[in-house]
């Protein structure tokens, strides 16, 4: 299901053990209903507030996997 | 045994008020200092006894709150046992608080009600940290605690978390780049008269903008250093007994939000904030417009008018135009941060609220020194952990 970007940030300075730049957003799906999103490097050059993207979980934490957001 | 003793405290009833008030205070310069916890603990201990105007007797102060928030920067449990010792009166109790970066607004908070509820007559409130012992990227890896457990597991920063907030702010109301900068300049602007900041050295809209980025939005000269320090305020339930000048706790109040700036029906209003404010008025009977001096949390530079308007100071949407007008300058209708801020006085973050409590309380007694604010009568603090999770708002007066 495709969600929309409501906000991201791109972050540069981080804690050991994250590679930096990478980028985390809040995204909204049609019901309204919030999460959060990590952003891949690759991505960042294309993103903009309200665009739209595909959420994919993989492993990205050491708690567990994450959801991360494919701009369509 | 203490009832007995004092029949005039005990427990509150519902309307009634007891008049707890500041009797002295203790605070070290902030910065990167050499002295290590306990030698902080002590100083600022010691200078509040000592500062008593007619004195008092270390037996006399039954109760130590201690304000410290992390134990991987302090490297020592039963931190408030450590204090203790300063305090020298085998027969005081002593706990410690934390609620992040409200963990000295707190320990105020529950000393006083601790006098209000008789279990104290007299309660010293310390706030110390010491974190430029460790590298700054592992005190990253510590501040990044104070967000939401979903957030620490995204990697989203407390810079991060706050750079979310910011930008739907900026969507939402229309403030720029400069206005984010504003708060910082403000600020470093007037630690310039505070000897016990942090940094005295100005910066220029500009140069804030071309500081290095953090997490975008937010750069940094947008955010709050790594700081050590320590703060203490002396309590009474008698203040009036130690002291011809008190200051007292006209009101106080605590709220609360979700952890998350995602989970927030509005991210950019801090609804804690306005809760806290909304009970601290309340129970200091007045309102927002009757507020003369502040000191607010801004942890990061938009984090200040942000605070403004869950204060009531400004409407929705409006607080960055209160900054940008200049209203909140040293010269303004309402200062705003005249001790430097969190931003440039500094943020040893278990001494920070209790700290903030101090530059009101030295406002009130027209001993601020060059920032001094003329006239003031009515001041408030606001002190919130994380990105607002929780505040806590306290109103001050003579």
């Amino acid at each position: 299901m495709s969600k929309k970007l409501l906000v991201f940030s791109i972050i540069q300075v981080a804690p050991p053990g994250y590679q930096t730049p990478y980028g985390v957003g809040i995204v909204e799906d049609e019901n309204g209903k919030r999460g959060l999103v990590r952003i891949k490097q690759e991505s960042l050059a294309t993103l903009k507030t309200g665009m739209t993207g595909r959420i994919q979980q993989e492993p990205g934490s050491a708690t567990g996997d994450l959801n991360f957001f494919y701009p369509d | 045994m203490f009832f007995e003793e004092y029949p005039d405290l005990g427990v509150l009833k519902e309307g009634e008020s007891l008049d707890v008030g500041i009797i002295s205070y203790g605070h070290t310069k902030y910065g990167k200092l050499p002295e290590d916890i306990p030698s902080l603990m002590k100083d600022v201990i010691n200078k509040s006894i000592l500062g008593v105007e007619r004195g008092i007797d270390s037996s006399d102060i039954d109760l130590l709150v201690l304000s410290n928030v992390d134990n991987q920067l302090s490297n020592q449990h039963q931190l408030a046992t450590v204090a203790l010792r300063y305090l020298a009166n085998p027969n005081a109790e002593a706990f410690r608080v934390e609620a992040a970066c409200a963990s000295g607004g707190m320990a105020t908070y529950i000393a006083k009600q601790m006098i209000e509820n008789g279990s104290a007559r007299n309660a010293l409130v310390v706030g110390v940290e010491k974190m430029t012992n460790l590298p700054t990227e592992v005190a990253t890896s510590v501040l990044i605690r104070g967000g939401a457990p979903e957030e620490i597991q995204y990697g989203v920063t407390q810079p991060a978390a706050y750079a979310l907030s910011a930008q739907l702010y900026m969507q939402k109301y229309g403030a720029t780049d400069d206005d984010l900068a504003l708060g910082a300049v403000k600020n470093h602007k007037n630690a310039m008269k505070n000897p016990l900041a942090q940094f005295h050295k100005e910066f220029t809209v500009e140069g804030v903008k071309n500081s290095v980025v953090i997490a975008t939005p937010i750069r940094l000269l947008h955010c709050s250093p790594i700081t050590d320090g320590a703060a203490a305020v002396l309590l009474s339930g008698e203040p009036r007994k130690y002291t011809d000048t008190p200051v007292y706790i006209k009101g106080m109040g605590v709220g609360y939000d979700t952890m998350g700036v995602f989970e927030r029906e509005d991210p950019t209003f801090m609804q804690a904030g306005k809760t806290a404010a909304d009970k601290a008025y309340k129970s200091a009977k007045i309102e927002a417009k009757d507020i003369q001096v502040a000191e607010v949390h801004d942890a990061f530079s938009p984090a200040e008018f942000m605070a403004y308007e869950s204060l009531g100071f400004a409407t929705k949407g409006q607080g960055y135009k209160l900054m940008r007008e200049g209203r909140t300058r040293i010269d303004g209708e309402l200062p705003v941060n005249a001790s430097g801020g969190l931003k440039a006085k500094g943020h040893p973050i278990g001494a920070t609220g209790v700290g903030m409590l101090i530059e009101v309380y030295l406002q009130l007694l027209g001993r601020a020194g060059e920032r001094q604010v003329a006239d003031v009568e009515c001041g408030l603090v606001e002190n919130h952990g994380g990105t607002g999770a929780t505040a806590v708002v306290t109103v001050l007066g003579r």
